[in-house]
C-alpha cells in the first residue's frame, strides 16, 4: 500500500491519542504503536502509523490537525457535566425554592389587591374558624 | 365673613355636589365639600359620604390605584367622608382599597397610618393576615416567606393569565434578579453556578460582563476560570441539541481575552467546535464571527502564540482553518517589524491571498480600497525590506510567483503596490521582471478603477478643477488606444518603458503615451530595442494587428519593414517568421514582404537548407505558390504560364517557387 493512501487518515487516532501539541505525548504514542506494529512484522501497520507520525512532525502540522480534529461532544460533556452539574443544581434547586417563595408573596399581595376586606377576612377566617 | 357670602358659598358648593354626583365624579364633589370650613361641611357630608364609600370597591375592582391614592389623602384630611353615617364594618371596608392604593404607591407612612386603624379589625378574625400585613408595611413593600408561612395563599383567586399581547405579563413566575456581584472568590464560584443555573445565556453574558468590569484580580482570575468551564460546559450543550453557538462561544471569548493560559484548553476545544461548525456549510448566524473572536483569543495563548507564524503558512493547506489562518496572520503580522524576514515574507504573502477579494465582494472592496490598515502597514514594513523580498520571491516557482503578485493588488492603495513593485523590480531576475511586467496592465486597470472611485467621491466634494482635468485630457486622447486619467498614468510613468521590452501588451498603452505619432514607431524601437529575438518583433507586429487605432496598420508595416531590415541576412530568423506570420494569422502583405526578404537572404546565404527551411518553404507553398504577382497590363494567368519561376539550386527539389518583383529579381 502506499502512503498516501493514509494521509487522510487522522494522525492523532491512528497513534490513539487525543489530539495534543505535546512532542513528547506524540512521541511516546508512536513508539507505544511501534511495538505493536513492528515493522518486520507488519509492514503495513508500521507504514500507517510511521506516515500519521511524519503528519505531526512539524508544530505548525501538529496544530493544524489538532485543530481540524472533530471533537467528540459527548465525551467533552460528559467530563464537564461530572464537574459541574451537582453544584447546578443545587444552586438551581435553592433558587426554584426562592423563586417558589416570591411567587407565593406575590400571589398574596396581588390577590389582596382583588378582594374587598370582608371576602379576604371570610377567604383566610375559614382555616381558623 | 358675613352670614350671606357663607350662604352663598355653600349654595355654590351644594350645586356643584350635585352636578359632580350626577355625574358619578366623586372626585369633584369631595373637592367641593374640602372647600368649606369643617363646621359648614356636616350637611354635605350626607349626601357625599355615602357615595364616596361606594364608590371605593369600584375604582378598586378597575384598579384604578392612582385616583384612590389622591382620594386616601382626601380621607385624612376629612375622616368623616368614611365615618358619617356609617358602622364600622362599612368603614372598615371603605377604608381597604384606600390602604391598597397607598401601598402599591410606596406611601408606606400613609399606608400604616390607614392600617393602624384597620388592624384591629383584621387581627380579630384573622390573625395570620394581620401579621402578614404589618410585615408587609414594616418591610416597606417586601414580605419574607416566612411570614406568609400561615396563610394559604391557594384560597386566592387565580390571577389573569399572562398575555403579552394585552400587555398583562405573568405575575406568578417572575424571572429573578442575577445574583448579586461578588466580592470574593468564594462567593464567585456560588454565584456563577446561581447565575448559570439560573438566568438565559444572553443574562449570563451580560452580567459576568457586568461583574468582571469591577471585581478585584483575584476575583476576575476565579470569574474568567469558572465562567470559562461553565461557557464551555454551555456551549457542548448547545452543540449537543443543534441550537445556535454564538452566545456562549462569544462569552467563553471574552472570558478568555484576559485569562492568557488559565482558559487555553476550553479555547482550544471551542474553537474545535466552532470550525467544525463553519467548516460543515451551515453554519448557524454569527457563528463564523464567534470563531474569529475565539480563534484570537487563541493566538494570544501560550501553546499557540509561539506558533503564530508557522500556523499562518500551514493553515493554508486546511480550508476549513482559513478563518483562523487569518486571525493569526493579522495577530503576526502586527507586530511586524519585529518578525525575521524568514517569518514575516510568507506570512505578509499568506495575508495577501487571505485578503484577496472573494467573487461575492462589493466592487470597492475587490479594488482594495478599504483593505485591514494591519496589512498595509505589513506591506509597508515589507518594503523597508525589498532586498529580502526580491530574494524570496525570486526562490518562488513560476506558478507561486504569479499568485503572489496578483494577490498584491487586493487589500491595499496603489501607492502601497507600487511600491513594492519597485522594490522587486530593483533586485529582480529577468524571469521575476517578465512576470512584473506582464502585471501591470491589470494593476494600471486597478489603478483606473480606484481613480474613478475617487473622481466620484471628487464630484460629490464639487473638485470641479480635478475634473476638468481629466475631462479635458480626455478629450484630446485617441479613442481607439487606452486612456490613462490619474490613477493609471502615475503607475504607466513609473513602469511602463521599463516594463515594456518584457511585455507587448502594454504597447497600447504605450502608444496612448506618445505626445506625437513620430513617437509611436520609437515606443516601438523601445520594445524591440533590447531584444536579440525575431520573436519581440513578431509579439510587436501581432499586438500592433489586433489594436483598433487607425494609426496602427500603418505602424505595423513600418514596423515589418523594421524588422525585415533588422533580420535581412538572417535566413533562419526569417523562416521562423514566416512560421509564425502563418501561425498568429497575420495579413497576407506582410507574410509576401517577409517572403521576399526570405527569397534574398536564401540566395545570397550558400549553407544548407535546415528543417525551418523546410517548413517556411512548404508554407510558402501553400500560401502563395497559387498566387501569382500581378504585373500590370498582365492577366494572372499569363503571367503565371510565361513569367519564369525560381527555384532554389540548392534545395535540389525546387521547393523554392516564389514569384518576385523585377526589382528583386
Amino acid at each position: 500500500m502506499n502512503p498516501a493512501d493514509f494521509a487522510d487518515e487522522n494522525p492523532f487516532h491512528v497513534l490513539g491519542i487525543v489530539p495534543t501539541l505535546d512532542p513528547v505525548a506524540i512521541k511516546r504514542a508512536y513508539f507505544t504503536a511501534l511495538t505493536k506494529h513492528p515493522p518486520h512484522s507488519d509492514p503495513e501497520g508500521f507504514k500507517r502509523i510511521r506516515v500519521a507520525y511524519e503528519a505531526l512532525g512539524s508544530r505548525g502540522e501538529a496544530a493544524s490537525h489538532v485543530l481540524s480534529s472533530a471533537i467528540d461532544i459527548e465525551a467533552e460533556l460528559a467530563t464537564l457535566r461530572a464537574h459541574h452539574d451537582a453544584a447546578l443544581a443545587g444552586a438551581g434547586q435553592a433558587s426554584s425554592a426562592s423563586a417558589a417563595d416570591a411567587a407565593r408573596v406575590t400571589r398574596l399581595t396581588e390577590g389582596l389587591a382583588r378582594l374587598d376586606l370582608e371576602t379576604a377576612l371570610t377567604l383566610f377566617g375559614r382555616e381558623h374558624g | 365673613m358675613g352670614r350671606g357670602d357663607q350662604d352663598k358659598r355653600e349654595r355654590r358648593a351644594r350645586e356643584q355636589i350635585d352636578k359632580a354626583l350626577a355625574r358619578r365624579d366623586v372626585e369633584s364633589a369631595v373637592d367641593a365639600v374640602l372647600a368649606l370650613d369643617k363646621a359648614a361641611r356636616e350637611p354635605l357630608l350626607a349626601l357625599v359620604a355615602p357615595a364616596f364609600r361606594h364608590a371605593l370597591p369600584d375604582m378598586q375592582k378597575a384598579s384604578a390605584w392612582a385616583r384612590l391614592h389622591t382620594l386616601a389623602a382626601r380621607a385624612e384630611q376629612e375622616p368623616r367622608l368614611l365615618s358619617h353615617a356609617a358602622d364600622e364594618a362599612t368603614v372598615a371596608n371603605a377604608r381597604w382599597p384606600l390602604f391598597l392604593a397607598c401601598m402599591r404607591a410606596r406611601d408606606f407612612a400613609r399606608a400604616g397610618r390607614i392600617w393602624r386603624l384597620l388592624v384591629e379589625t383584621v387581627n380579630a378574625r384573622v390573625p395570620a393576615l394581620a401579621r402578614a400585613i404589618t410585615a408587609w408595611i414594616g418591610g416597606q413593600g417586601h414580605i419574607s416567606p416566612q411570614d406568609v408561612a400561615d396563610l394559604d395563599v391557594d384560597r386566592l383567586p387565580a390571577l389573569s393569565a399572562a398575555d403579552p399581547r394585552h400587555g398583562t405579563e405573568s405575575r406568578t413566575q417572575l424571572h429573578l434578579a442575577p445574583p448579586a456581584q461578588p466580592t470574593s472568590s468564594a462567593a464567585a464560584k456560588e454565584a456563577l453556578y446561581l447565575l448559570f443555573a439560573t438566568q438565559p445565556p444572553v443574562i449570563v453574558a451580560e452580567t459576568l460582563r457586568a461583574w468582571l468590569e469591577r471585581a478585584p484580580t483575584d476575583v476576575a482570575t476565579t470569574l474568567r476560570k469558572q465562567g470559562g468551564s461553565l461557557a464551555l460546559r454551555e456551549l457542548l450543550l448547545q452543540a449537543s441539541s443543534g441550537t445556535p453557538l454564538v452566545v456562549p462561544a462569544q462569552l467563553l471569548a471574552r472570558l478568555g481575552d484576559g485569562a492568557k493560559d488559565d482558559l487555553a484548553q476550553e479555547i482550544l476545544v471551542a474553537t474545535r467546535l466552532l470550525i467544525t461548525r463553519v467548516a460543515s456549510k451551515t453554519p448557524k448566524r454569527g457563528e463564523s464571527e464567534a470563531l474569529d473572536a475565539l480563534a484570537s483569543a487563541l493566538v494570544r495563548t501560550t501553546p499557540f502564540e509561539d506558533l503564530a507564524e508557522i500556523l499562518a503558512r500551514d493553515f493554508a493547506r486546511v480550508p476549513e482553518l482559513a478563518a483562523l489562518a487569518r486571525v493569526t496572520c493579522q495577530s503576526a503580522l502586527s507586530r511586524a517589524a519585529s518578525l525575521p524576514d524568514q517569518h514575516l515574507i510568507p506570512l505578509w504573502i499568506q495575508a495577501l491571498h487571505l485578503n484577496a477579494p472573494r467573487p461575492e465582494a462589493e466592487p470597492e472592496d475587490q479594488l482594495g480600497l478599504s483593505g485591514p490598515t494591519w496589512l498595509q502597514a505589513a506591506s509597508r514594513e515589507v518594503c523597508r525590506r525589498g532586498k529580502a523580498l526580491a530574494n524570496y520571491c525570486s526562490k518562488l516557482d513560476g506558478h507561486a510567483r504569479n499568485r503572489m503578485l496578483s494577490s498584491l493588488r487586493w487589500g491595499q492603495p496603489g501607492e502601497i503596490v507600487a511600491d513594492i513593485m519597485d522594490v522587486l523590480w530593483k533586485d529582480a531576475s529577468e524571469e521575476v521582471r517578465g512576470d512584473l511586467a506582464r502585471m501591470l496592465p491589470d494593476f494600471i486597470e486597478m489603478a483606473e478603477q480606484q481613480s474613478e472611485y475617487q473622481l466620484q467621491d471628487s464630484l460629490s466634494l464639487a473638485d470641479m478643477a480635478t475634473v476638468e482635468r481629466i475631462a479635458l485630457a480626455a478629450s484630446k486622447a485617441d479613442p481607439d488606444l487606452p486612456f490613462l486619467a490619474a490613477g493609471g498614468l502615475s503607475v504607466w510613468r513609473r513602469f511602463g518603458l521599463r516594463s515594456l521590452p518584457y511585455c507587448a501588451e502594454l504597447l497600447p498603452y504605450a502608444l496612448s503615451q506618445a505626445s506625437k505619432p513620430s513617437h509611436r514607431f520609437e515606443i516601438v524601437q523601445a520594445y524591440v530595442g533590447s531584444r536579440v529575438d525575431i520573436d519581440a518583433w513578431l509579439e510587436v507586429i501581432a499586438e500592433l494587428s489586433l489594436g483598433e487605432a487607425a494609426m496602427l496598420p500603418s505602424l505595423m508595416v513600418e514596423t515589418c519593414h523594421a524588422m525585415i531590415e533588422r533580420f535581412r541576412t538572417d535566413r533562419i530568423a526569417l523562416a521562423h517568421a514566416i512560421g509564425r506570420i502563418v501561425k498568429l494569422d497575420l495579413p497576407f502583405s506582410l507574410l509576401k514582404d517577409v517572403a521576399h526578404a526570405y527569397q534574398r537572404a536564401v540566395l545570397a546565404d550558400s549553407a544548407e537548407p535546415t528543417s525551418e527551411d523546410e517548413e517556411a518553404q512548404t508554407l510558402l507553398r501553400l500560401m502563395l505558390g497559387d498566387r501569382p504577382k500581378k504585373s500590370p497590363g498582365k492577366s494572372r494567368t499569363k503571367r503565371t504560364k510565361k513569367a519564369p519561376r525560381k527555384t532554389d539550386p540548392r534545395s535540389g527539389t525546387g521547393q523554392l517557387e516564389l514569384p518576385l518583383d523585377e526589382n528583386d529579381a
